[in-house]
């Protein structure tokens, strides 16, 4: 119990914890492992949602305030899936707890419409009250995109990797590496997969999102920098045309599509 | 060697996309950004008319037609570009030629231009996705519309104006994902 108040108590002052730890021992009374798991959903069942409201919902609500996006879509979503379970329909099914209603109370606060009734045939607030913070996130971190010839992956720590096939060097068709590496001589002589590798120039930057083109790639940092590689693509039907004096650099980079 | 080098002119990115022609991206003020060539000269599918003079624009530059709108996610097909408001609204420009842009029509679209087909059904979109030569479009309520040709599924198959994906009906839809020739929902 010391450990629960602790965890708890993060953030919290102590009267907030306390009455967290009432909660945390009426959801482990709600949680009993049961004898089966159709008597669960019955005992569940009938056990009304009042138990989390033991607490006085001011103090829930501060409560909840402090919770993390996801742990609060956990919690709704647990408490969805308990009155779904119910066997005769609940009129709490159609009108948001206090868990959904400091789910909407973030949505509104980014901006995002929450439509004022329930759409028909749906039984709870939570997948439209959560749709807010996971587009943001969802929109913001592509971890993997798939080109003509390679895939790109990011992974928990943000690190940019890359796998393709040993060939794909040559596919440039302009002489210059498709991928980002260098691979060398080797590059062209084997058709054999690369498994996913660090693309080393970019290991201290934190990546969040990816894109690829048939023959180019983007990747998008954390701080919201876009990194570009690759290989032009050539419009097909004029002829490629010879050399460009003087163009920059960053524009050659930059300028691929 | 030709690694990732930072594209320097652009900051504070959001989302990025890419298709074989044409990148994009958003930034934090909502203003979208493309740059890239294009199949065939009348074909772009930047949103704006190219310099006659050149192949490509080659710098991120922003699609003034949408100076008006606040766009919150963009999507790059095979010729085709796909976005979405903060106000629920689609739009679409490039090469139609596979019907991915929506409008039921063969002419390409230069300019960014309303899927009025979507905006009929009252719905609100919050994300697009796009494949080849298809297309996808996700309501708040998780239902998905989708479009163009050469589907994986067969549900609508050369379909040139949106259409409501019925195999996923009943299903609350939280992400839509296209590349390629396929596609993912979750």
């Amino acid at each position: 119990m010391a450990s629960d108040c602790q965890t708890l108590a993060a953030g919290f002052s102590d009267e907030e914890a306390a009455e967290g730890l009432a909660i945390t021992v009426g959801l482990r009374a709600l949680f009993q492992r049961p004898a089966s798991t159709s008597a669960a959903v019955a005992g569940l069942a009938a056990q009304p949602p009042e138990l989390l409201t033991v607490v006085p919902p001011e103090i829930l609500s501060i409560i909840l305030s402090r919770f993390e996006i996801r742990a609060l879509a956990c919690l709704a979503a647990t408490c969805r899936l308990l009155w779904c379970d119910a066997p005769t329909p609940s009129p709490v099914l159609r009108t948001p707890g206090l868990v959904e209603t400091e789910l909407r109370r973030r949505a509104q606060a980014r901006g995002l419409h929450v439509g004022s009734s329930l759409p028909e045939g749906a039984l709870s607030w939570v997948p439209y009250l959560l749709k807010g913070d996971f587009y943001d996130a969802l929109r913001r971190e592509t971890p993997l995109a798939v080109g003509g010839d390679h895939s790109l992956f990011v992974n928990k720590e943000g690190c940019l990797h890359l796998a393709c096939r040993r060939d794909a060097i040559k596919a440039g068709g302009v002489g210059e590496p498709l991928l980002g590496h260098d691979w060398g001589s080797a590059a062209g002589a084997s058709t054999v997969s690369v498994p996913p590798t660090l693309v080393p120039s970019m290991h201290d930057t934190r990546i969040v999102s990816v894109a690829s083109g048939g023959g180019h790639c983007l990747a998008l940092s954390a701080v919201g920098e876009v990194y570009s590689w690759g290989r032009r693509h050539r419009r097909r039907a004029r002829p490629r045309r010879q050399g460009r004096d003087g163009r920059p650099e960053e524009d050659r980079d930059a300028g691929e599509g | 060697m030709a690694g990732p080098r930072r594209i320097e002119t652009l900051e504070r990115v959001e989302s990025v996309a890419a298709g074989v022609y044409t990148s994009a991206a958003v930034d934090d003020r909502r203003r979208l950004f493309t740059w890239g060539g294009a199949a065939r000269e009348e074909e772009t599918s930047l949103g704006y008319e190219l310099d006659p003079e050149t192949e490509c624009q080659l710098t991120p530059k922003r699609v003034d037609a949408l100076s008006e709108d606040r766009v919150v996610g963009v999507a790059v097909g095979y010729g085709f570009t796909l976005g979405v408001t903060d106000a629920g609204t689609v739009f679409s420009f490039g090469d139609s030629g596979h019907g991915a842009l929506g409008h039921g029509l063969s002419t390409s679209e230069v300019l960014p231009r309303r899927i009025e087909a979507l905006a009929e059904t009252g719905r609100r979109f919050v994300a697009v996705a796009a494949g080849q030569y298809h297309a996808l479009a996700l309501t708040e309520e998780g239902q998905v519309y989708g479009w163009g040709d050469r589907d994986a599924n067969g549900h609508w198959r050369n379909k040139r104006t949106p259409q409501l994906v019925t195999a996923l009906a009943g299903i609350c839809v939280l992400l839509v994902y296209a590349q390629g020739l396929w596609v993912l929902v979750a």
